[in-house]
């Protein structure tokens, strides 16, 4: 039976072509350690490195050196939020945030941090004044998802980013969703950019970014080899050494520059404008189907779409269709104070997050079959249920 | 007329002297160093350059590019010797050190130090 992938939300697949191109050439070729050394080895593998570094900055709008490769997303997030939050500190974050910001805000509320949740409106106004208010209390830093990973939404970054400054307070944003799929840059006013390399930049999972514009240094959470200054005991003091201690991923980043190659190349726009369209093909097919719930509020989305089918379960609802052959995730998408914001807890949602190379035809078939479980239901007995 | 035994002589003289040549730079508009490229009797060529020491890999690409892209020649080499710090990386270049150093401060690469190296093949 054919497998058909809708969970690029999670990490996008089937990866281009050249990126697989990028990380076996890297095995083969680039076997050195960059930066530890002087023989031709680690040069190359080093100017290997460096030339993504160029590519990231270039895209995000930043210093090349204020572009640090991580393991993911939440790496690089908590790389920022606990370099830069110490006890006695207040935070702010959005209603709607991954896992990857909750927890380390949460693990730092029992070091002495205090964290407020400005909550996300129905419209972007709602959610600004929201934000305007949690200001006040004058945090220290204002950490908010670019766009949601569960509903899609697009937050107001620019906006919030321009509170933020007016403030003088941080403002960390989580690119996970957004970046390779919306033009984010440090132009836009935001402090730092974190995001996955393995989701919207097609690159190979065990990548990600911390983009920063220079303004704030965090502290190190991780210190070791660097390449630099290693006669001290002191962890190196400058970018983007003070935040890659240890080896790098070499074949990863190198997948990750042909990943961003493969974006410019087609065009981010043109990308984009596809997987919308897939996303409406969906949603049109749907809309009307019996308990069919759609979870989609908001004035802007990214290719994402989450949806229940009333009276089955989000995890139940998935593995109908992964049975069906039909990859999506169905649950809370590490992702509680969204699911807590939008009352779907404690099932969560089944999401639905093409990707370029998820076809139309696909979407078809995906409608046709959620239209027949929506009429027919789970089918599933209940045998008995016991405590254990 | 020259007296072709005189002319003869004259050239011989000058071509057992050591050959200084002086090569103009990579971009000649810019400043008047010249790498200095000497063979003495034995054949042994000296070349000299300026080892300008930065802080860490990833500055010492941004350099090379930097350097490369505005036409002046420019690559990386290992730390001979590790400093009190430890290892580290120097960009090797055939032009005015302190135009260099310059032009690498405008874009915020700090260079540690700087040495002129003659080197013996």
């Amino acid at each position: 039976m054919r497998n058909i992938y809708f969970d690029n939300a999670a990490t996008t697949f089937p990866k281009p072509p050249s990126v697989a191109e990028a990380v076996k050439t890297a095995i083969e070729r680039f076997g050195g350690n960059p930066g530890r050394g002087g023989h031709a080895f680690s040069q190359n593998a080093a100017a290997k490195v460096f030339e993504v570094r160029e590519q990231a900055a270039k895209l995000f709008g930043a210093e090349v050196e204020n572009v640090v490769f991580t393991q993911n997303c939440t790496h690089a997030l908590n790389l920022a939020i606990k370099g830069l939050l110490r006890s006695g500190d207040r935070a702010v974050i959005s209603s709607m945030e991954h896992n990857s910001v909750a927890r380390p805000i949460y693990a730092l509320t029992k070091q002495g941090v205090r964290a407020d949740v400005a909550m996300v409106g129905r419209s972007d106004e709602e959610t600004l004044k929201n934000f305007r208010d949690a200001i006040k209390s004058g945090p220290k830093c204002v950490i908010c998802t670019a766009a949601s990973n569960v509903t899609g939404r697009v937050m107001p970054i620019r906006e919030i980013a321009k509170l933020c400054r007016e403030n003088g307070v941080c403002f960390i944003v989580d690119g996970a969703q957004a970046c390779g799929v919306l033009p984010i840059s440090l132009r836009d006013g935001m402090n730092f950019i974190c995001t996955a390399g393995h989701k919207g930049l097609y690159g190979p999972t065990g990548t990600g970014l911390l983009v920063s514009d220079g303004k704030f240094t965090p502290k190190t959470i991780i210190e070791g080899g660097t390449g630099a200054t290693s006669g001290e005991l002191e962890q190196t003091g400058f970018m983007p050494e003070l935040l890659e201690s240890g080896t790098l991923n070499t074949a990863g980043i190198a997948g990750l520059g042909a990943g961003m190659k493969y974006l410019e190349t087609l065009g981010m726009a043109k990308i984009r404008a596809y997987e919308d369209e897939l996303c409406e093909i969906f949603i049109d097919g749907l809309k009307n189907a019996d308990g069919f719930k759609l979870y989609r509020r908001g004035e802007r989305f990214v290719p994402i779409v989450s949806f229940n089918v009333e009276g089955i379960p989000a995890p139940r609802l998935a593995t109908l269709l992964s049975d069906a052959g039909f990859s999506l995730r169905g649950g809370l998408h590490c992702a509680f104070l969204a699911h807590k914001t939008l009352g779907t807890l404690p099932d969560g949602t089944v999401r639905f997050s093409p990707s370029v190379f998820s076809s139309e035809k696909d979407v078809v078939l995906l409608v046709n079959n959620l239209k027949k479980i929506c009429k027919t239901g789970s089918q599933a007995i209940e045998i008995s249920e016991e405590s254990c | 007329m020259i007296c072709p035994c005189i002319s003869i002589g004259f050239v011989k003289f000058f071509l057992r002297l050591p050959k200084i040549h002086r090569r103009p730079l990579s971009n000649p508009e810019r400043g008047s160093y010249y790498v200095k490229q000497n063979t003495d009797f034995n054949g042994v060529i000296a070349l000299t350059y300026t080892l300008i020491s930065v802080s860490s890999i990833t500055y010492a690409m941004k350099a090379k590019n930097l350097l490369n892209n505005m036409g002046y020649y420019c690559e990386i080499e290992r730390e001979d010797r590790n400093t009190r710090v430890g290892c580290g990386y120097s960009l090797r270049v055939r032009d005015d050190p302190r135009v260099i150093s310059d032009i690498l401060a405008k874009r915020g690469i700090a260079a540690k130090n700087r040495r002129t190296v003659e080197r013996k093949t």
